[in-house]
């Protein structure tokens, strides 16, 4: 019940922000939509969450948030920068590799952060996810030689640890 | 006096803007110029987010606080969510399922 109640509320907000407008019948169908969607999906939308600390901590996390988010704009900037002079080039040349690195996160929402990570930034593509050892496939668009694969695994880990920080 | 919080504003918009274009058009050329699926999803993906970043902070430095900001930071946060998540899906489906492409490319061949 809470949270259908919270799936609700959050929908319903979101209704309202979008909507751009109060009134009764706004509010009629908003209501009704809200409804269902909260009816059909409350038990699907919490089933991965896993909350260690609950909410003591999260002002302190909020800086750990905001840090995320920094890094993760400025890197996506970096990549595109560099995928797009491939894609302005005479010739395209590109040396793409398949990596697999191993993460020591245990919390499945750090995991599925992580993945942003690897999809947007660092010029590599999560492809797939081994759960028995923890290992993700990395498509990478750039790398020459295994030390710079070596010294991708370090840029990786810094986040790696930003990100172990809001969750475990 | 002279106001100069508006030329400050739509300069900064400007330059979002024209960064933006750069980026989306570097997305439709990579799209059709890069070798394989892969190198295609990095196009799709990068740059299309740096591309959408950076039109939706030109939006929002244009309209500056208000309520259409606040939508555009809510659009722009589910762009953000929905992305890596529908490039993932298509490279990890491809990854396991070795997809048959409609139009060969040479690297096909090659495989």
């Amino acid at each position: 019940m809470k949270k259908k109640l919270l799936t609700f509320v959050l929908t319903f907000v979101l209704w309202f922000v979008l909507a751009g407008r109060f009134n009764i019948q706004v509010f009629l169908l908003g209501t009704i939509i809200c409804s269902i969607i909260s009816l059909m999906m409350a038990e699907n939308l919490f089933r991965l969450i896993q909350m260690k600390d609950g909410t003591k901590d999260f002002p302190k996390k909020l800086y750990y948030i905001f840090m995320v988010i920094i890094a993760f704009i400025y890197d996506v900037f970096l990549s595109a920068f560099k995928v797009s002079r491939h894609a302005f080039e005479m010739k395209p040349s590109f040396s793409p590799r398949l990596v697999s690195v191993q993460t020591s996160l245990e919390n499945s929402n750090s995991m599925a952060t992580l993945v942003h990570f690897f999809t947007l930034p660092q010029g590599a593509l999560a492809m797939d996810f081994d759960d028995i050892y923890k290992e993700y496939v990395i498509h990478w668009i750039d790398v020459d030689s295994d030390d710079e694969v070596e010294g991708k695994k370090t840029l990786i880990l810094k986040h790696e640890n930003l990100i172990a920080k809001i969750f475990d | 006096m002279i106001d100069f919080l508006p030329s400050i504003r739509q300069l900064f918009a400007f330059v979002f803007f024209i960064t933006g274009i750069y980026f989306l058009l570097s997305t439709a050329v990579g799209l059709i110029r890069f070798p394989n699926l892969y190198t295609r999803l990095h196009a799709g993906s990068k740059c299309l987010m740096a591309g959408g970043i950076s039109v939706f902070m030109g939006c929002i430095a244009l309209e500056g606080i208000s309520f259409v900001s606040l939508k555009l930071i809510i659009i722009l946060a589910f762009l953000l969510i929905t992305n890596p998540i529908a490039i993932h899906v298509i490279a990890k489906f491809d990854n396991n399922y070795n997809l048959i492409p409609k139009v060969y490319t040479k690297e096909d061949f090659e495989k």
